[in-house]
């Protein structure tokens, strides 16, 4: 069931929630979103050229990720804002914790707004992506 | 180049605030399902009405990422060639449908230059895209931060 507008504030936290894409996702990915770089896809051209430690998840595809972390939480309310800033590469078929936090709920507009923090972790422990979101309540 | 040679050329830094051609694209339904699929999308209303066509019911932003072929970066002269995405940042005004047809215009917005971290002396570079739909809606706003950097990264 969806989180709704009154049960939040700032500090509540969304259930973490782990993903582990595959190689054969990440392909699928690239096909259907067009963007086929070799960092993405060429084990070679990830280490040698890169010096990445092996073919990483597009960042979009995190992305992806995460706008269907926060409509698992918010339901059809609409996501107006998410930023997302990469800090580390995450590779394929190594699991990731997605997890966000209440910053702010407040009204702009005549429409009720929650602004959070959202993160991806690795499994090190270490945020490989940390943003921020808004959802509009309807 | 020395280190402390600036990697901004004077090409570079005419091509701030450039914009690109408008390019125009329809939110495919076919695309989305591949995109739905290579997500493990799980929401089973959502799945259903994009199976069936149903061009009124609101899908998730993550379907403008099948538009990225046409959301292409503008080139920018002596960038170095070696670049990851740092960072994007998606401003939604309006509901996305299947069919809708959007003209997408890119600008090339703002270099940054950094020394050190993971990429050692690189280059932020800053990229815009105005999403509007066929009703001349203003849909969405994407700047995308990439980082072209000359030494490998370092892995971390």
């Amino acid at each position: 069931m969806a989180l709704q507008y009154d049960a939040l504030s700032e500090g509540t936290e969304l259930p973490s929630e782990q993903r582990t894409p595959t190689t054969d996702q990440v392909v699928a990915f690239c096909n259907a979103t067009g963007n086929a770089g070799p960092q993405f896809l060429d084990p070679e051209f990830a280490k040698e050229k890169m010096g990445l430690p092996g073919p990483i998840i597009p960042g979009n595809m995190k992305q992806g990720f995460l706008d269907q972390y926060l409509r698992r939480h918010f339901g059809r309310n609409q996501i107006t804002r998410l930023q997302l800033n990469h800090r580390r590469p995450d590779v394929h078929n190594a699991e990731m914790t997605l997890g966000g936090e209440i910053t702010r709920t407040y009204e702009a507009d005549g429409r009720r707004m929650a602004d959070l923090e959202i993160h991806i972790d690795n499994p090190q422990g270490d945020r490989s992506v940390r943003g921020a979101a808004t959802i509009a309540f309807d | 180049m020395s280190d402390d040679e600036s990697l901004i050329t004077p090409a570079m830094e005419a091509a701030i605030g450039t914009e690109g051609e408008p390019r125009e694209v329809t939110i495919d339904k076919e695309l989305i399902l591949r995109l739905m699929h290579a997500l493990d999308e799980d929401d089973e209303e959502l799945m259903a009405a994009v199976e069936s066509g149903d061009t009124s019911y609101p899908i998730p932003t993550y379907a403008l990422l099948t538009t990225s072929t046409s959301q292409r970066q503008l080139n920018v002269p002596d960038a170095p060639e070696r670049a990851l995405m740092a960072a994007d940042a998606w401003e939604v005004m309006a509901d996305i449908h299947l069919g809708d047809k959007m003209t997408i215009v890119p600008r090339l917005a703002e270099i940054q230059e950094r020394i050190g971290g993971r990429v050692g002396h690189s280059l932020f570079i800053h990229h815009e895209w105005v999403y509007t739909n066929q009703d001349d809606v203003e849909v969405a706003r994407v700047r995308r931060t990439v980082t072209h950097f000359q030494a490998r990264h370092t892995g971390e």
